[in-house]
């Protein structure tokens, strides 16, 4: 049986923080690496051991397999854990972990590279009985043909290009008189984009809602479930408010779902922490979207529910022990929120700069996971996560009022970050309702604004005062200088000083 | 004290004017009278405004100011900054600066050419995010400040150009 006693984590910010609180709390010596950019990282303070590995740009550091296994070899480390991203699926990276002699924390590379292949993914899913999209084959670009498939998959349907990619051919048709035109367009489409006419027909599903099973596996060939996650609230695909259970989701969908999870991850002979997604129609139908092999950005809601630690069983796993559990019993409800660098008002524009104070929630029933600290620099490098925010409540409702108290503890001064956006959605009346889809935002929050706030005139003042002080001053009149300033009376000013970590009340 | 400015609070211009001694303030913000109290320690401040007090961090970053008010966290900057645009509209400026932090994929013009309205200038990438960077309006290009593979910041000048 393998050891595990030493764990390289492939990977930095939140998740390698994570991680590497687990393996203190088992015992487990943890190797942080790191690029350039990240010699300071709190991932790489926390750690016991750290290695560098290359420059700051992803692709010649946290990208390069030979030099990951290197860090582990010159470590000491017999276990990679590549967390999330980067490596993370890469076919590749877990066979050359493998017959390094190392443990990789994840599925064997053979369900990695299986379920990467969309095409080959959906044929399986469909051989195990887990439901996909219906869809035809490649159809003649007639309305005859496309009005007969249309009438047995039910409208709506989109017209979809075989060689397509980024919506382009894609026609939404919701009555059979719309089809002529329909099918003409996309198929011109379809050739001027890809040069290559092929379109086909699939069922169309309407402000879905996003659907995730939890599933574990270990090495003797049993596969639990560990309930479901909703993550319908995206904006450009990108999940920012994840939650468990789903308020759509009552004990017989749940028990559908979750079987069709386990069946799906044993068709791929699955080992340790999975997530099946799959889109949810407003008639309680689910289809296969894909799955993630990998340990998901959204764990920490599960964990709140199962009172498990998914880092911990992942170890178990490797170590090839026996899963420890059967049916978790889930209490209570929980609530992430994701805190980006980014720009809600100007496009979710990604946003830069130094973190110069930060304010982390806390109380009963908050969870702060996070990969920076006061004085952290924020650059284009990577991922924007900054932090992720999770609240747990005996009922739904009481998660969400913990979690608007939590974001509004969650301050963050020096980055633009979506916390004003987050606390929106989370105060929308559909959200407080359950009512969520994947178009939740375009509908519900387009043309947002950053509030006004209470105290924009207190704000105000001291821009004021701290624009007028040393460092703006340089330059302009001496009769200003002569004037007595604030700083002179407040002590002097410090530009861009924040406070030391910990340090800081917000 | 005599400080007379007109800052952007989260993006909205403001005019403050603070006036008397520390012991005796009276600010006016956007002309409203209000009696003004200050006390600092560090980068926290007590601050009294009419019959509120509270308290606030204030952290300055070159032309940024942070202020961080119960909970609410206000992006503040001199109205006069070239760098407060971003919301949209208001005056051209032949200076084409940076929306974004980025790395620079291609510069489309080069000095002399004529663009129209609308003509890509240079596409930026960060996080895996393409923008393009166009013209405001029928013009000469006068300068270029970048070349591909370039990190810039936001705010910096990309491209000068001389309107029609």
């Amino acid at each position: 049986m393998p050891t595990v006693r030493k764990i390289l984590i492939a990977n930095r910010g939140e998740i390698a923080v994570r991680i590497i609180r687990t393996c203190r709390a088992m015992g487990v010596t943890s190797v942080a690496v790191h690029s350039e950019a990240d010699v300071d990282a709190p991932h790489v303070r926390l750690a016991d051991e750290a290695v560098a590995i290359g420059p700051a740009p992803a692709r010649e550091s946290y990208l390069v397999v030979e030099k990951l296994i290197a860090a582990a070899r010159q470590s000491g480390a017999d276990a990679i854990h590549p967390g999330y991203g980067f490596l993370a699926e890469n076919a590749r990276f877990a066979a050359a972990v493998n017959d390094a002699g190392l443990t990789f924390i994840g599925p064997p590379p053979s369900a990695i590279a299986t379920m990467g292949d969309k095409v080959a993914a959906r044929t399986l899913m469909e051989k195990a009985g887990v439901p996909v999209v219906p869809a035809t084959a490649v159809l003649a670009p007639d309305a005859d043909t496309f009005a007969k498939a249309a009438a047995d998959l039910g409208y709506p349907v989109v017209i979809k290009a075989a060689a397509g990619g980024g919506g382009k051919g894609m026609r939404i048709v919701r009555r059979v008189e719309e089809l002529p035109e329909a099918v003409a367009g996309a198929a011109r489409e379809a050739t001027s984009a890809f040069g290559d006419g092929r379109i086909y027909l699939e069922r169309y599903l309407e402000r879905p809602r996003h659907i995730e099973v939890q599933v574990f596996a270990d090495t003797h060939g049993k596969v639990v479930h560990l309930g479901e996650r909703e993550c319908s609230i995206q904006r450009r695909h990108q999940k920012i408010i994840e939650e468990s259970p789903s308020p759509a989701v009552d004990a017989t969908l749940r028990a559908a779902m979750t079987d069709a999870g386990i069946r799906a991850a044993a068709a791929v002979d699955y080992v340790g922490a999975g997530t099946i997604e799959f889109l949810l129609d407003d008639q309680g139908r689910f289809y296969f979207l894909e799955m993630n092999t990998r340990l998901q950005v959204e764990h920490p809601v599960t964990e709140w529910i199962t009172g498990l630690d998914l880092v911990r069983e992942q170890i178990l796993v490797a170590r090839g022990e026996p899963l420890s559990f059967d049916a978790v019993p889930a209490r209570g409800h929980a609530i992430e929120c994701r805190l980006y660098s980014e720009d809600p008002a100007h496009g979710f524009l990604p946003a830069t700069g130094t973190v110069h104070a930060l304010g982390e929630p806390s109380g009963a029933w908050v969870r702060f996971d996070s990969g920076i600290a006061a004085g952290s620099r924020i650059g284009v490098e990577y991922d924007p996560l900054l932090a992720k925010i999770s609240t747990f409540g005996a009922t739904r409702e009481e998660a969400r009022t913990r979690m608007v108290a939590a974001l509004r503890e969650t301050v963050l001064l020096g980055v633009v970050t979506n916390r004003d956006y987050l606390m929106a959605v989370l105060a929308h009346p559909a959200f407080a309702s359950g009512a969520t889809h994947t178009q939740f935002l375009a509908e519900h929050l387009p043309g947002w604004a950053p509030p006004v706030g209470r105290h924009g005139d207190v704000a105000a003042v001291l821009a004021a005062l701290a624009l007028t002080g040393p460092a703006a001053r340089r330059g302009e009149g001496a009769q200003e200088a002569a004037l007595p300033s604030p700083w002179e009376a407040l002590g002097p000013w410090r530009p861009g000083m924040g406070p030391r970590p910990g340090g800081a009340k917000l | 004290m005599s400080i007379r400015k007109t800052v952007t609070v989260d993006g909205a211009a403001r005019t403050v004017a603070i006036d008397g001694r520390d012991d005796a303030l009276s600010a006016r913000v956007d002309d409203i009278a209000l009696a003004l109290g200050l006390r600092r320690d560090g980068t926290a401040w007590t601050v009294t405004l009419a019959d509120r007090t509270v308290t606030a961090t204030v952290v300055r970053d070159r032309d940024t100011v942070w202020i961080a008010i119960d909970g609410e966290i206000h992006r503040c900057t001199a109205a006069d900054d070239a760098r407060t645009g971003g919301a949209g509209g208001g005056v051209r400026s032949p200076k084409v600066i940076a929306p974004m932090p980025g790395k620079v994929l291609a510069v489309r013009v080069e000095v002399g050419q004529k663009v129209t309205a609308g003509d890509p200038l240079v596409v930026l990438e960060a996080m895996k995010m393409e923008t393009i960077v166009s013209a405001d309006g029928d013009a000469t290009v006068k300068e270029v400040h970048v070349t591909i593979g370039a990190m810039i910041e936001p705010g910096q000048v990309l491209i000068v150009l001389e309107f029609a």
